[in-house]
């Protein structure tokens, strides 16, 4: 069997007394769009955290990615793997333009070296060249590409979040996380959101995403993970989430 | 075309810089000038940390004693020329940065300044009190002048002019690799990290590699400029290593504009030719440089150079 492209194992993280993850195991595989839910506090971001090697988990927690164990790695490390992460909060540098934005975002997965960013090598400016040509493509695909010049801080919200989702496709990563994509942003966008991430997914990107909004995650996820207080309650496809006893007593309660 | 128009600008300066002391004539003016253009590279310099990565250093005046101690050293114990003693200088300088930047850049702004702060203190300490190799208070005195060896040609600064464009070779070659790595990926990795270290990381940029990058280059100008200040005074005292120095350069810093290519000279020159100008004033000189310090702080936050920026487009705007 092909070796998934995300697998967690045991994924335990304690913060002082507080158990925020416990002993959490599930599969991403390539080509797929799994969703991550759970109430409020279950630990979702806790995990992309401890993926995306902003926490280290504790042991015996293991986490491969491509193939690679990745705890202990830094998080720049693990970007460069291949796997992009967005913030729930919106993220942007914000005194750089629109296009420095994305050019950031790219320039780690290209071969270069310190030394050869001073000299300014052909290289380094063709891969420049590159980064623009892709940047122009993907402001173009969300409509942004009147503000490739405008700095980052004086965006619109909406207009924001479109560009953090777009930094994260820069590097043409393979798979991408996605802290609440459609948090915050109005039922047109999420639409088109949606159906970026759909049209992405079927040109081979593979999405793991943490949503809060059931109409998104239920439209698009094939496979859906939840958490509650820290646990894996349940996994499984769309219609038997929803009608699982569990994942309803962890949303409505009795 | 903004370009073009900067390029005229920069050789309208060098042309004016060069004629000064000929200008000029005075020794006394020639020699505020030299003290002016060595605080333009290591303000240059401290700009790739404070400016740039947005950190709070007070670890820059240590470099620069640093600098001068090892060249002073080379010079009196081993007979070094001022190429090696320069490179010694500058070695030195990165290697201090190195070991005081790696635990210091695992923490957060403030305690990354109180860190510093501490190498600050204890290199001024230990100037002050390792008699043995610092002699202490009674200096390092008899540094040989600047001199350039080539076979048998030979060249010594020997003159208040011949320091001048030393000096203000020193400043033009700060401005030039500050410029260099600035306007290159590194500079835009630089404010990248300034803005928000956890999407630069997200993004894949090793931060303390960048951050080291920044710390290191800046150590190596202030080395170099240690290395020429003890030539060109000819003594090294612990009091070079003072904390007033690295207050001094974060006053023309922040008053001449951070992380701008225009901040520092103006920093640099407002800093150290004004309290001269308002020697017609003696006995109120500093009171009213201090008044001026404390009216730019609050109507210039953000220095003058983002002020003049500001103006030049409402201007632009209205006409």
């Amino acid at each position: 069997m092909e070796e998934p492209l995300l697998r967690l194992d045991g994924l335990t993280k304690r913060f002082g007394g507080v158990l925020a993850l416990r002993d959490v195991s599930f599969r991403v595989h390539a080509g797929e769009i799994v969703g991550l839910i759970g109430p409020n506090g279950s630990g979702k971001t806790t995990l992309f955290n401890c993926i995306t090697g902003f926490l280290s988990p504790d042991p015996p927690s293991d986490v491969m990615i491509f193939g690679r164990r990745v705890v202990g790695m830094s998080p720049d490390q693990i970007a460069r793997l291949g796997m992009v992460r967005t913030f729930q909060e919106v993220r942007v540098f914000k005194q750089l333009s629109v296009m420095d934005n994305l050019l950031m975002a790219v320039q780690q997965h290209q071969e270069d070296t310190i030394g050869k960013r001073f000299l300014n090598t052909p290289r380094v400016q063709a891969f420049e060249a590159k980064g623009k040509d892709r940047a122009r493509e993907l402001l173009e695909m969300v409509g942004l590409q009147a503000h490739a010049t405008t700095p980052a801080g004086l965006l619109s919200y909406g207009q924001r979040k479109l560009l953090t989702f777009i930094f994260a496709l820069m590097p043409d990563p393979r798979l991408v996380l996605l802290d609440e994509p459609a948090a915050a942003v109005n039922p047109v966008l999420i639409d088109t959101l949606k159906a970026h991430i759909v049209q992405l997914n079927r040109l081979g990107t593979t999405f793991l995403l943490v949503e809060h909004n059931m109409d998104v995650v239920m439209d698009i996820c094939q496979r859906i993970v939840v958490l509650d207080h820290g646990e894996k309650i349940a996994e499984g496809v769309p219609e038997a989430i929803q009608k699982n006893e569990r994942v309803l007593d962890a949303y409505f309660g009795i | 075309m903004t370009w073009r128009r900067l390029g005229a600008l920069e050789t309208l300066a060098c042309v004016l810089l060069a004629l000064w002391p000929q200008t000029v004539r005075s020794p006394y003016l020639t020699s505020v000038a030299i003290t002016t253009l060595m605080y333009v590279a290591l303000a240059f310099s401290f700009d790739l940390v404070v400016g740039r990565v947005g950190l709070l250093s007070f670890a820059h005046a240590g470099f620069f004693g640093t600098g001068a101690y090892i060249s002073a050293l080379a010079a009196g114990h081993l007979g070094w020329t001022f190429p090696l003693r320069l490179a010694a200088a500058m070695l030195g300088a990165v290697v201090v940065a190195i070991v005081i930047g790696i635990p210091s850049f695992r923490l957060s702004y403030h305690s990354f300044a109180i860190s510093t702060l501490a190498f600050g203190v204890m290199a001024q300490l230990v100037a002050t009190n390792w008699i043995a190799v610092t002699r202490g208070p009674l200096c390092l005195p008899g540094v040989p002048p600047v001199d350039l060896r080539l076979g048998t040609w030979r060249w010594e600064a020997r003159s208040l002019p011949d320091y001048y464009y030393l000096a203000l070779g020193m400043a033009i070659l700060a401005y030039l690799l500050v410029r260099r790595l600035t306007q290159t990926r590194i500079g835009r990795t630089w404010v990248a990290i300034r803005e928000d270290e956890h999407l630069a990381s997200a993004a894949g940029v090793p931060i303390l590699k960048y951050k080291m990058l920044a710390f290191t280059s800046g150590a190596a100008v202030a080395g170099a400029v240690g290395a020429y200040y003890a030539s060109y005074a000819s003594v090294v005292c612990p009091s070079e290593l003072a904390f007033a120095y690295t207050v001094n350069l974060i006053v023309i810093l922040f008053l001449g504009g951070r992380g701008t290519l225009a901040g520092p000279p103006i920093g640099a020159i407002v800093f150290t030719a004004l309290p001269e100008f308002l020697r017609i004033a003696e006995a109120w000189r500093l009171v009213i440089y201090g008044l001026l310090i404390i009216l730019g702080a609050i109507y210039l936050p953000d220095g003058i150079v983002a002020w003049a920026t500001r103006q030049m487009r409402q201007v632009r705007r209205t006409a």
